[in-house]
């Protein structure tokens, strides 16, 4: 799991942006004395009028009225003589009228005074501006600093203009006994070249075991794009094809599902039960061939974030008991964990068949709610122009960014590149000559840790579909505040009764699951480089 | 906890104690806020440092409000009383016009709860005290503009002339007629 701070390029950026606009905005008093003469051409509404007699008494009005013709003045505010004793009013200090109003003659004006501030507004505004934001943001880390700062090796690439996030490793390897290998298509990556550089960091209190990072590449042209099935199989496709219609609980999601991009359909989680399912239809229609698959980008929500470390918390000082038995082959304990995660469950893919029955297909989910994974599932083989696919998932638990139908054309094998150099950042292994070359000997990463690798692509193609493949495992740190929150009892519930406990455990997670993603991704130093 | 972590976390404390707690030398009242200068029945608090007639060589500073600015006389009126001052026997002046807001100590108010949060829960102190960096480097450099950029204080000798002064004086017409000097007193309010 990932935590970490916010980009530093956007922090710099806002504060040069603030003190910008904090210059320019710097306070200043403009104060006009005028003449009695000319008082009639200037506007006075809205203005505390000051009007200097000859003898050296003032008036300070609140409200000024003039006539064209008159040679007086009158007003209603305060009346000092020239040592400033108040020798009369017309109106209370709160602005209300109790007299008459003053009658002064314009011949025994010296000189009327009006004074404007300007940049307070633009000061105050910067400092809101900045000041609010960092207040929620804390305010929210402060009742729950588990969700604010929390969780795997995350990679940075190239994607056209920018340096941005594009996958993150193995985040269900929680201890050595889940190691696994995971493989990550980079949808957004853009070659240069035969070269390509990863950036590989360490974000989150935690200790992260990488035994490789090595990239598979398949060569592609024009438009084709190439994806994977979680069995490993590789399939290219030039037709790509956007649903009709996507149908959610809460209405149409088409628009949040067309692209690879920012937006995502997601749900909140049930009030009363976190593990409660919903489903999501949508339609193909004229759909040519028959071999197709269903392409679908996703993450996770913060749920299961939330309730790994809710489960760390509730160990307290036992969790590293707990790890040591998982870590010693404790099938039982192991299947206790993985009851917890197969409750809440992956993706379930439906497709109706010709008699118009779901049939289910497959299944994906890879957890993970920092980078979003791009996954393909093989449908079965059909003649069907129109094809209707059910997406059944916990509700609250996946965010959805991308479905598609792709025709599949050629199965096509990729070509494994091993890093070329792996250069530390930021870390302690800067001397060693084979960091992530050597399964056996990995490389052990710590908080902060930063690693660029390099990868010398085959010179056969000039564009090629880049996946990753890692595989390792991770060890959450325990924080002191966890272990404050000890609690055995829950624990056993936890793992013992994970469906009694998600019932249990909704309501607080709803109080909390509104701001989680924002406050998270706020909280983190996703940088572009 | 780290030695840095906490050492940081000092220097914020020590701060924003300190910058509650900055002695104002200029009586209250003759330092209003900028919303409050419309209202203000006093001239501006002035500084004057001066040749003294009788010590050529030593300067004095002298501390009040300006009446007004005449004839190349400069009259103040001090704790002391009333004193007019020539223009060539004047060193330097300054005229203190607005209250500076204070930013700095403003932005250290915001960033409370982020001490809170890392003197709470050592483990992400740090992570509480990077969210508090854009404010606080916000509120320091407006305060740092604002102390040093100086709308709020005009000086002479410098891009101002004396008789720029004039319209910040108890008197900007000039002294009235019939001025008893003895009956003039220096306007203290009370500090809100």
């Amino acid at each position: 799991m990932i935590k970490i701070f916010r980009s530093v390029c956007g922090f710099f950026i806002v504060i040069i942006l603030f003190s910008s606009i904090t210059i320019s905005c710097s306070i200043h008093i403009i104060r006009q004395l005028i003449n009695p003469s000319q008082l009639k051409s200037i506007s006075t509404a809205g203005k505390v009028v000051k009007v200097h007699m000859k003898d050296g008494s003032l008036f300070v009005l609140d409200s000024l009225i003039t006539k064209e013709s008159s040679d007086t003045i009158n007003g209603f505010g305060f009346y000092y003589d020239k040592y400033r004793n108040m020798i009369g009013f017309n109106v209370t200090r709160k602005g209300l009228v109790n007299g008459l109003p003053f009658h002064i003659g314009l011949s025994d004006v010296a000189l009327i005074e009006l004074n404007e501030v300007e940049g307070v507004k633009g000061k105050a505004l910067s400092l809101a501006l900045v000041g609010v934001p960092t207040l929620i943001i804390t305010s929210y880390c402060l009742i729950n600093p588990k969700a604010c700062f929390g969780s795997c090796p995350t990679f940075y690439s190239y994607d056209g203009t920018d340096t941005s996030l594009m996958a993150e490793g193995f985040s269900s390897s929680i201890l050595r006994a889940f190691e696994k290998e995971d493989i990550d298509m980079l949808y957004l990556a853009k070659t240069t070249g035969n070269n390509f550089h990863l950036r590989m960091k360490n974000e989150a209190l935690e200790t992260q075991v990488i035994r490789y990072a090595d990239l598979l590449v398949l060569p592609r042209s024009g438009n084709e794009r190439v994806f994977s099935t979680s069995e490993g199989e590789f399939f290219k496709s030039s037709c790509i094809k956007s649903p009709e219609t996507c149908q959610a609980p809460e209405g149409s999601c088409l628009d949040a599902v067309l692209q690879m991009d920012n937006k995502e359909r997601f749900s909140s989680a049930d009030p009363k039960n976190l593990a409660k399912k919903e489903t999501i239809e949508m339609t193909f229609e004229n759909v040519h061939g028959s071999a197709n698959g269903l392409i679908i980008g996703c993450r996770q929500t913060l749920m299961t974030t939330w309730l790994f470390y809710q489960s760390l918390s509730y160990l307290g000082n036992s969790a590293g008991y707990f790890a040591a038995k998982v870590e010693s082959g404790d099938k039982f304990l192991q299947r206790k964990v993985d009851r917890v995660w197969d409750l809440l469950g992956d993706i379930e893919i439906f497709m109706k068949d010709h008699k118009g029955k779901w049939q289910k297909i497959s299944q994906v989910g890879e957890m993970g709610p920092i980078a979003s994974d791009v996954h393909l599932i093989k449908l079965p083989y059909s003649d069907d122009k129109n094809i209707r696919i059910k997406l059944q998932m916990t509700k609250g638990l996946w965010r959805i960014n991308y479905l598609a139908l792709a025709g599949l054309e050629e199965k096509v094998e990729p070509i494994t590149v091993k890093p070329s150099t792996v250069i530390a950042v930021k870390g302690a292994n800067s001397h060693e000559a084979d960091l992530l070359k050597n399964p056996d000997n990995p490389l052990i990463t710590l908080p902060g840790d930063e690693y660029d690798i390099y990868y010398n692509l085959p010179e056969s193609a000039e564009n090629y579909e880049i996946f990753i493949k890692t595989r390792g495992y991770y060890i959450e740190w325990m924080r002191d505040t966890w272990i404050a929150e000890e609690n055995l009892k829950q624990a056993a519930i936890f793992f013992g009764f994970p469906r009694l406990f998600m019932k249990k455990a909704a309501g607080d997670f709803k109080k909390i699951e509104p701001s989680m993603e924002e406050s998270f991704w706020n909280s983190k130093y996703v940088r572009k480089n | 906890m780290s030695g840095k972590i906490k050492s940081i976390l000092s220097i914020l404390i020590c701060l924003i104690i300190l910058s509650g707690c900055q002695n104002k030398m200029i009586p209250a009242g003759y330092l209003p806020k900028p919303k409050e200068i419309s209202r203000s029945i006093t001239g501006s608090w002035i500084k004057v440092a001066t040749y003294l007639d009788t010590l050529k060589d030593n300067k004095i500073d002298l501390y009040g409000e300006l009446l007004a600015f005449q004839n190349d006389t400069l009259y103040v009126l001090t704790e002391g009383g009333f004193i007019s001052l020539q223009k060539n026997k004047i060193n330097s002046v300054s005229l203190y016009i607005f209250a500076p807001t204070e930013w700095a100590f403003l932005g250290l108010l915001f960033i409370v709860p982020n001490v809170i949060g890392a003197l709470s829960y050592s483990d992400y102190a740090q992570y509480f005290l990077e969210i508090g960096i854009p404010i606080f480097l916000v509120s320091t450099i407006m305060g740092a503009v604002d102390s040093d950029g100086a709308n709020n204080i005009m000086h002479y000798p410098g891009i101002y002339t004396l008789e720029d002064f004039t319209k910040f004086a108890r008197f900007p017409q000039g002294l009235p007629p019939g001025l008893e000097r003895n009956k003039l007193h220096l306007v203290i309010t009370e500090a809100k």
